[in-house]
């Protein structure tokens, strides 16, 4: 089983599925943070006066995270974050649920026309834990730059 | 440095994702400081207060006014009430002769409908209740320059509740 998912193109995949998903997120989010300040502040999680801060800065940490998995460089790091990002955004969007407010999702556009926060939305961050759960338990990375330059270092995904 | 690393993965891992956050996160507070239009630092709620035509509003105060304030204000033609809940909760149902301009699409809709704005006295409004639309809208109208700009807080719902004039369909009647 750890071999099967150890597999050097499983992990290429992984990287390139998240990479992509996370820097299609950031790009409508990136172009207009001030619509994005009001997802998150439709969100009524954090507290008012952290929203500003958190609508500026979490677009280009997506992005960071995206182009690093993109490029392989950091794996391991840049795994453990997406995992982590994702786990928030489930406990955002299951909150949002639960409590039933009517909002739209802010995942990939700022949009109105953006979809409305649903079981889906949950459903697929929670299908983006596979790539990042695969990437931050197995050995190798696949083609990457942590192979070139990193091969020996535990924050790259190569096998000890 | 490398032997620390190698001794301790988990650590290293955390410690590159925690660099990872810091180096992107400062990029977009820098990008936002040299924005054109930034964000402020730190949020603030947005203070309401009653409208008053006598009283000028503080430049970061919204002005509101009630179900009873709304209605007088319809019979006044110097008033046109702005639906700013989308454009299929709008075409389902709204207040007789608004028009709509959702928060989202403020930029798209707006040359199409600056025209009637142009000189009223504009009355926001969306759901009613937690909604936030209208605060939204109506912040961006006075930051266009519209005045004066007011949110009916009670919305869609509570004139619909109190039988008011309403109409459907996509386009608003002159």
């Amino acid at each position: 089983m750890f071999r099967t998912i150890s597999n050097p193109w499983i992990s290429l995949a992984s990287r390139l599925i998240l990479a992509a998903v996370f820097i299609y997120a950031s790009i409508d989010k990136i172009a207009h943070p001030d619509l994005f300040a009001e997802v998150v502040h439709n969100y009524r999680i954090l507290p008012i006066a952290t929203e500003n801060l958190f609508a500026m800065a979490l677009p280009w940490i997506e992005l960071g995270t995206g182009v690093l998995l993109l490029l392989g460089l950091l794996t391991r790091s840049a795994a453990l974050l997406s995992a982590f990002m994702l786990i928030v955004f489930i406990a955002a969007i299951g909150a949002g649920l639960w409590r039933g407010i009517d909002i739209t999702c802010g995942c990939f556009t700022v949009s109105s026309e953006g979809r409305q926060l649903g079981w889906l939305t949950l459903l697929e961050d929670v299908a983006l834990l596979l790539p990042s759960f695969q990437l931050l338990l197995t050995a190798h990375p696949g083609i990457s730059l942590d192979r070139r330059y990193l091969p020996a270092s535990p924050l790259s995904a190569e096998p000890r | 440095m490398k032997d620390w690393v190698a001794a301790h993965r988990g650590k290293a891992t955390i410690a590159g994702a925690v660099l990872i956050v810091c180096v992107f996160g400062s990029i977009g507070l820098l990008r936002n400081a040299v924005a054109e239009h930034p964000l402020a630092w730190v949020a603030k709620p947005p203070v309401l207060v009653k409208y008053d035509r006598a009283v000028r509003p503080s430049p970061d105060a919204l002005q509101t006014v009630t179900l009873e304030d709304a209605a007088g204000m319809a019979f006044d033609a110097g008033a046109l009430f702005v639906d700013a809940r989308t454009a299929e909760e709008y075409a389902a149902g709204h207040i007789q002769g608004a028009v709509n301009l959702p928060t989202n699409h403020y930029d798209d809709e707006l040359p199409a409908v600056a025209a009637r704005l142009e000189g009223m006295t504009l009355i926001v409004y969306c759901d009613g209740g937690a909604c936030e639309a209208s605060l939204q809208v109506a912040r961006r109208l006075l930051k266009s320059g519209y005045a004066p700009v007011v949110v009916f807080t009670g919305g869609w719902p509570e004139w619909q509740g109190a039988g008011y004039p309403t109409e459907a369909g996509g386009t608003p009647s002159p």
